[in-house]
């Protein structure tokens, strides 16, 4: 859900870049980063735990782990701090993730 | 191996401080930064800062972030975000991972100014891992950073200033919260931020804690019960809240791996959040090469930890030789934030750092809780006046330095209760904008007979125009009457002022209001006929029933005028006055309820064969 109108703030119309969850295209905008784009496609599952529990967004700054994802074939990054790129690829991450 | 003079690792508000006075000394700095955004936690606060006007009070922090990038001296400054510092090793060089290339880096720098700032803390509840169960600094970054709201309806866990804050900048964006839940007896906030969200009709939970999350992909509901004094779950006080998002404001913690990896004294400190680097006045650590400042030398807010960074890089300048008075620079800096700490809440906080420093604490003068106002209203004033409703001893004075007339008085120690000379305020009504608190309001007697304009600081979306029907609520957020805006004030830094104008008997206790839902009221559903539509064509002279219906078609509809010739009628009396029982009341012809064409085409058919 972007937020469309605010009293405080002006958010500039970025330019919308194409990238894939888990193969499904999605679109996110320049300068989101991967959780955020994730989110405004209404994603909330990040990765599952090898005991099967799921998580999402947490933290926002890089400092709690639960935002783990498969990105580009690399486990474990932390999708609240990294810039979502054009063509990228993400998928839920499964327990520890494997490096392919 | 980069070579630097000083490097900073974290570019929040602590970091930034520290790296202008490093550069205006000319020395080499370089900052790391984690986030793909530099600037910490100031980019996401959309909200005016307490503290002295003339250190960015009643500024946004989203403003503060630009304004401290100005000052620094970019000639001397690198500035690498997206890094992370993944180790301080045993020889002091410093490891660092650039994300943007996947390499890592090493750093000799000369010293090290460790502003980490700080992690969210939780608390153990069932299914506190869920989706949709976010820290309050995650929210704010995910809506004002990225511009992503969590979900629609929040429930937010803690009512002190930054569950407090967050709620309402989250209602600022468009979301609804469902509750505020909070486990002590009262707010840990200021009592202004609470005012702010009570005013909106948030619904406050204290003596109150979580139990569980429910949920399947995502947060649905969840449990929440009252606590005992010793915070116990009361067994049979639990209840169900639906949201879809719950946001925990339950403190932080500072950040201070790097810390420990660098050798620098440690100790247990509940007050500043936890472990916390032993330090002196100066931000000096045990080791001479690193310096802290921010939430990583204890838990604060970001105008403090600006200063402190400020006071660590003097210090960091003054070891490299590269400042020789700096106890003329420290000094200032070292009061300011000293007497910051005054109230009742900095105390505590000024305290605990005492302690750390080993200086003794003298002189603690509690402050005098007085009235907000002084000097008397005449009788046939015009002109506004102010009602300041700010009672608490916050380190806060934009409003004394807003009024261009010298009313506002705050005194010589910054934490003082505001008092307004009513006497000598004119009514211009410039501290209400300027009040980050949002708890200055006006008052305009005699505008006309019974009653009174009152002017609320606004912050929310959209802004309501002159003659709008509102809702005149109360500081709780009850509705007291219907009432009609009178005059809207915009202002260049957002806190538009709005005047709306009420019966006089609400003089005390109207404080805000809520916009009138848009939408209109329906009389003739087959027709789509508005209540608005009928009142203006009988205002046009269409007063008779058979008229209003030709001209309007309503009645006229499929249903035939069950649903709205009563309205209709009743509508034309109420304006006219006219006896409805007399006059047309329309002809009821048929088809009574309406049918295919083709079935009284067959009809006809047969009968002319017969």
């Amino acid at each position: 859900m972007r937020i469309q109108a605010h009293p405080i703030l002006e958010f500039k119309k970025k330019r919308k870049i194409p990238f894939f969850f888990n193969g499904r295209r999605l679109y996110g905008y320049e300068g989101d980063t991967i959780a955020a784009a994730l989110h405004d496609n209404g994603i909330n599952v990040y990765r599952i735990t090898s005991k099967g529990r799921k998580r999402g967004f947490f933290c926002a700054i890089g400092k709690c782990s639960s935002c783990l994802m498969v990105v580009d074939d690399i486990p474990n990054i932390k999708t609240c701090i990294t810039p979502l790129k054009s063509g990228m690829k993400v998928e839920t991450q499964k327990g520890k993730g494997v490096y392919k | 191996m980069i070579k630097t003079d000083v490097l900073i690792i974290g570019g929040g508000p602590a970091g930034l401080g520290a790296a202008i006075e490093t550069t205006k000394r000319k020395l080499k700095t370089l900052i790391i930064e984690e986030n793909p955004l530099y600037g910490g936690q100031l980019i996401k606060q959309t909200h005016k800062f307490f503290g002295s006007s003339s250190h960015f009070a009643g500024t946004r922090g989203i403003l503060i972030h630009e304004k401290l990038h100005k000052e620094i001296e970019s000639k001397y400054l690198t500035m690498k975000t997206n890094h992370s510092v993944i180790a301080v090793y045993d020889d002091n060089i410093i490891g660092i991972h650039d994300k943007n290339k996947n390499k890592f880096l090493k750093v000799d720098a000369k010293k090290v100014i460790l502003a980490t700032g700080a992690s969210e803390k939780t608390i153990p509840f069932k299914n506190n891992d869920l989706p949709g169960i976010y820290g309050a600094g995650g929210v704010q970054t995910l809506m004002n950073v990225n511009g992503v709201l969590p979900g629609k309806k929040i429930l937010m866990i803690g009512a002190g200033n930054i569950g407090l804050i967050v709620s309402y900048q989250l209602i600022q964006a468009g979301a609804e919260v469902v509750g505020i839940i909070e486990a002590m007896s009262k707010q840990g906030g200021y009592l202004v931020h609470l005012d702010k969200v009570k005013r909106l009709g948030v619904p406050l939970y204290f003596n109150h804690t979580i139990v569980e999350a429910h949920g399947d992909d995502k947060v649905e509901k969840a449990v929440i019960a009252k606590v005992d004094k010793n915070w116990n779950i009361i067994d049979g006080t639990q209840k169900t809240v639906e949201c879809d998002t719950i946001c925990l404001a339950v403190g932080l913690t500072p950040t201070s791996e790097l810390l420990w990896q660098a050798g620098v004294e440690m100790e247990f400190n509940p007050v500043l959040g936890g472990y916390i680097p032993k330090y002196n006045e100066y931000m000096e650590t045990n080791k001479k090469k690193f310096f802290v400042a921010g939430d990583a030398a204890g838990i604060g807010e970001a105008t403090s930890a600006i200063i402190e960074g400020r006071i660590a890089g003097i210090s960091a300048a003054k070891a490299l030789n590269a400042e020789k008075n700096a106890k003329k620079f420290h000094k200032p800096l070292i009061d300011y934030i000293n007497n910051l700490r005054d109230g009742s809440t900095g105390i505590k906080v000024k305290k605990a750092k005492f302690g750390l420093w080993g200086k003794e604490l003298k002189d603690i003068k509690e402050v005098k809780i007085r009235p907000n106002q002084k000097g008397k209203i005449k009788k046939d004033r015009k002109q506004p006046y102010v009602v300041i409703e700010c009672t608490e001893d916050i380190p806060c004075n934009p409003c004394e330095a807003s009024c261009p007339f010298g009313a506002i008085d705050i005194g010589k120690r910054i934490v003082n209760i505001p008092v307004v000379d009513l006497n000598k305020c004119t009514g211009c009504l410039s501290c209400i904008s300027s009040c980050p608190g949002l708890a200055i309001f006006g008052i305009t007697e005699n505008v006309q007979k019974g009653k009174v304009v009152i002017s609320i600081p606004y912050e929310l979306y959209p802004l309501p125009e002159k003659g709008n029907s509102i809702w005149a609520v109360d500081k709780n957020g009850q509705i007291l009457s219907e009432a009609e805006v009178y005059r809207v004030r915009k202002n260049k830094n957002k806190t538009n002022i709005v005047s709306i104008i009420v019966d006089e008997k609400y003089k005390d206790s109207v404080r805000h209001f809520y916009p009138q839902s848009e939408g209109d009221v329906i009389i003739c559903r087959c027709n789509d006929i508005t209540a608005k539509e009928i009142n203006d064509a009988i205002d046009d002279g269409y007063t008779d029933f058979e008229e209003l219906k030709r001209y309007l078609r309503v009645t006229m509809g499929p249903c035939q005028g069950r649903g709205c010739r009563h309205l209709v009628m009743g509508m034309i009396r109420a304006k006219t006055g006219k006896d409805i029982s007399k006059g047309s009341t329309g002809t009821r012809r048929p088809p009574e309820s309406s049918l295919p064409f083709k079935a009284i085409v067959k009809e006809n058919k047969k009968r002319s064969k017969e």
